[in-house]
């Protein structure tokens, strides 16, 4: 996407600015407090130490680029997907995302399970802001890809977890993101699958300004890539074109990683 | 998303299709669907009716007493279900929360309006009992009512705004919230009338102090005394709703709302590291 002749055109302000990115957790506040420490004024806790799951990151993505991050489990990447998601919000620094984001980071997770599939479709659909109607012209669509024929009506506590996956990816499939952001989605169903649902990616990724990527995987994100993100521990540990990036990760680590399966912690 | 009025306006397919989801769940599953919600409030006045007609020998002033108790009852079961479900909503969609962006506000604002959905069935076995025992209700009187469903749902939600945050801060809360809700159905105007509290406070022991006189002011200020007061004259009594419990009331909701919503939005985003 670098190549694109279009390149002169584009809007000159970076699509995700993050400028000294930090977020952090209480220890204490991770754990509930009760009604009784509370009373006794030692339920908040605000001496508790910190734990910074993200310090100091900056970098900036325009538009056209695919940003990889990569990173060991515990390094920050789940949670600099939710900063840029907005869904935490840092305790310091500060990240602009110039668009509307559309996150993939667990397929599903809105889902009723007393109801049916199709019920859930359009419940899922609401929660990722697809409008009702766009989801009914599309409803026929979405059954189809999931695969899953006449246990569409039934409801989803009797599904396999490869199911729900499978229906999970088939509505986020129908978005239509400006800004995707991918965690954890790829590997969904068998083989036959996984490779339609790659194929489907794909094809929202060519529809998106900008796209984040987090990935155990260095072969996956050198093939996907522009630039990339290196976290360790909160902290930044490179930035910038994606094979410079991702060489200096293999270096460091001694591996390229894992085949891309998607399956992200940290 | 952060949860403000405006996002929320521009998320209500999913404020329409949680409460539609929720509401499919209760029903969809049981033998009796959504005659349940017909069910269940006949039930509760039959054991009421029963026991403090029957067993107590009490409530002859409140006769028929199957309609003077739905007129509280109601309104209480959905503030009770509504607290209860908000206290626990955040903790229990933990995942779904730190996965999308999206207005969580709607998550205890759909289980006010799904407690509603299910008061308004409650309020069909009201209207058929009252009109089974041929009260001599006015339209007037009985137009009442729509304000102030309004203004039940306006307080309700203020106050399950602020419960949400609390409940996914501090998770015995929802342990506490059972004798909270049990202390505030005997406090409140449900199973007798004001009258009685005034006639306790004024006549009785008390009597002869010069503040008891007051008492029965301060009861009144109760949000939901004026709220099943209000039922009961606009539905038992057919009566017109005096303009001082209007104003009262109304202010007391909406501070209430405008409270609970500030609150959600101080905690809104803060709160997910809780969870």
């Amino acid at each position: 996407m670098t190549d694109d002749p279009s390149t002169e055109l584009r809007d000159p302000l970076p699509v995700i600015d993050a400028e000294d990115l930090g977020i952090f957790y209480r220890l204490q506040q991770r754990r509930r407090v009760g009604i009784k420490r509370l009373l006794t004024g030692g339920g908040w806790n605000r001496d508790a130490p910190l734990l910074w799951a993200l310090r100091g990151v900056t970098f900036q993505c325009h538009e056209g680029e695919i940003l990889g991050i990569i990173g060991s489990n515990g390094a920050g990447k789940s949670t600099l997907c939710l900063a840029l998601s907005q869904i935490l919000l840092p305790d310091e620094g500060r990240v602009t995302v110039r668009g509307e984001v559309s996150t993939l980071l667990s397929l599903g997770a809105g889902f009723n399970r007393d109801l049916s599939g199709r019920e859930n479709i359009y419940l899922n659909a609401a929660f990722l802001g697809i409008p009702r109607d766009e989801i009914e012209q599309k409803m026929e669509e979405i059954i189809d890809f999931s695969e899953l024929g006449e246990f569409i009506d039934q409801p989803i506590r009797f599904y396999s977890s490869g199911m729900k996956s499978r229906l999970g990816f088939s509505v986020a499939a129908a978005l239509d993101p400006e800004i995707l952001i991918l965690d954890e989605v790829l590997s969904v169903g068998d083989r036959g699958f996984q490779q339609k649902s790659r194929r489907r990616l794909e094809s929202m990724m060519q529809r998106s300004r900008v796209i984040v990527i987090v990935s155990h995987s260095v072969p996956f994100l050198q093939e996907l890539c522009t630039h990339a993100v290196w976290l360790e521990k909160g902290q930044m540990r490179g930035f910038g074109e994606a094979k410079a990036v991702l060489d200096e990760y293999i270096a460091a680590t001694g591996g390229p990683g894992a085949e891309p399966t998607g399956a992200n912690e940290g | 998303m952060i949860s403000n009025w405006s996002n929320l306006v521009a998320r209500r397919d999913l404020l329409r299709e949680l409460t539609l989801a929720e509401l499919r769940a209760q029903s969809q599953e049981t033998r009796l669907g959504w005659v349940f919600w017909l069910v269940d409030p006949l039930i509760m006045m039959l054991i009421y009716w029963g026991v403090v007609v029957g067993i107590f020998g009490r409530g002859e002033a409140y006769a028929p007493y199957p309609v003077f108790i739905l007129c509280a009852m109601l309104p209480f079961k959905h503030f009770t279900s509504s607290l209860n479900g908000s206290a626990k909503i955040l903790r229990g969609r933990d995942s779904l929360i730190k996965s999308i962006a999206f207005p969580t506000m709607a998550l205890p604002l759909t289980i006010v309006l799904a407690g509603f959905s299910n008061f308004l069935f409650g309020m069909i076995v009201l209207l058929a009992t009252a009109a089974a025992f041929q009260l001599p209700l006015t339209f007037l009187s009985m137009l009442q009512v729509l304000p102030l469903m309004a203004l039940q749902l306006v307080l309700v939600t203020g106050l399950c705004l602020a419960v949400a945050c609390f409940g996914a801060l501090v998770r015995d809360l929802s342990g506490f919230l059972g004798h909270v809700t049990r202390m505030l159905f005997y406090v409140c105007p449900t199973l007798y009338g004001v009258d009685l509290v005034a006639q306790r406070f004024t006549k009785g022991a008390l009597g002869q102090y010069a503040w008891s006189e007051w008492i029965p002011t301060l009861y009144m200020l109760n949000p939901f005394a004026i709220l099943f007061t209000g039922y009961r004259d606009a539905l038992f009594y057919g009566q017109i709703i005096e303009l001082r419990s209007w104003a009262l009331l109304g202010a007391e909701s909406f501070v209430v709302l405008l409270l609970g919503y500030r609150l959600y939005q101080y905690f809104d985003r803060r709160v997910i590291k809780f969870l």
